[in-house]
């Protein structure tokens, strides 16, 4: 399963703002939505992504090449552990970005439906606000504010789980 | 770095991550812990509820500083959590002396919400866990783990569940 063979069959897709990033199938196999649209043969020439940007996008190509490399688990048995800690680190270095990045590669993840990245995303998403107190997290996270509930509705959820907030 | 680029966008862009599905918010919060995701209840009016229909349940008594306050979050998470939400996996860890009627709660909860995955793990000085015989006849249940702390065993009792394991 080579995955650098000049002559393995490529897959164009287009970001939302009109860049093109021309991969190898296997690599965008790693998208369970793609896969799909390839089984069923509606994947002609570009795959346009109208609600991904070609930032967000080169990361999840980034991630889907370096995944698409590795060995999988049920490959092979007796799979290298060297390469299992290869691909730790690099997840662990993938997901050193900025919280909006974050959310952006979670959304464009959960449609193109990887199901592997979406995990990542929500473990880093989950690491960050881990210890923090409901004020830290709003923050963190970017809540709406028009979405905040009033200090008497807050009051009744903190009074409601009052053990939660010792 | 990170944080200048995160002020810039999030001047410009709203609160993405409350957009996100129930299911993905879900999986965030099934990394943090019982008591963070009734917590977030508290950060918005699209979070007020969104504990309730957790699919995964992990409770941990490192947590709590009391087995008492361990005890009350049990009781109240099980009698608040949406009832026809089914419970894909339980989890529940603690040291020491518990109540045997502690355990048995949430096995019956996990149970009959038909739990996939259960994972019971405690501290070896725990005499016995009282694990009902209709656990291994559920129809549900595809992974039991049942750990004991320190230096003592480790059993996975999957081959119990019959026909339906993977």
């Amino acid at each position: 399963m080579s995955t650098s063979s000049s002559s393995s069959k490529k897959i164009v897709l287009k970001s939302a703002d009109n860049e093109t990033f021309e991969i190898d199938e296997i690599v965008a196999l790693e998208s369970q939505a793609i896969k799909n649209m390839i089984e069923d043969e509606c994947a002609d020439n570009v795959i346009p992504l109208g609600n991904i940007d070609s930032k967000t996008l080169s990361k999840i190509i980034e991630y889907c090449k370096k995944h698409a490399e590795s060995p999988k688990k049920d490959d092979n048995a007796d799979i290298d552990e060297k390469a299992v800690e290869d691909l730790k680190s690099f997840d662990a270095e993938f997901a050193k970005v900025d919280m909006p990045l974050i959310q952006d590669i979670l959304m464009a993840a959960n449609f193109l439906n990887i199901d592997n990245l979406i995990g990542l995303m929500c473990r880093t998403i989950a690491d960050r606000i881990k210890g923090k107190t409901p004020e830290e997290i709003r923050k963190i996270l970017n809540i709406n504010k028009n979405d905040l509930l009033s200090p008497e509705q807050e009051a009744k959820a903190r009074e409601e789980n009052s053990w939660a907030f010792d | 770095m990170d944080s200048r680029h995160a002020k810039t966008r999030l001047n410009v862009e709203g609160d993405r991550i409350s957009n996100l599905p129930n299911d993905l918010i879900h999986r965030i919060l099934s990394f943090v812990g019982i008591k963070l995701a009734v917590q977030t209840s508290a950060l918005s009016s699209r979070w007020r509820f969104l504990w309730t229909s957790l699919p995964c349940l992990n409770f941990s008594a490192s947590d709590f500083k009391t087995m008492a306050k361990f005890n009350k979050c049990f009781t109240h998470v099980l009698s608040r959590h949406n009832n026809q939400i089914e419970v894909t996996s339980a989890k529940l860890s603690f040291r020491g002396k518990v109540n045997q009627g502690f355990v048995r709660r949430i096995l019956d909860y996990a149970i009959s919400h038909n739990v996939q995955q259960l994972t019971v793990s405690y501290s070896y000085d725990y005499g016995g866990i009282p694990f009902p015989l209709y656990l291994f006849s559920s129809q549900s249940l595809k992974h039991l783990t049942i750990a004991g702390g320190g230096v003592s065993v480790l059993s996975t009792w999957e081959d119990w569940c019959g026909p339906i394991l993977l």
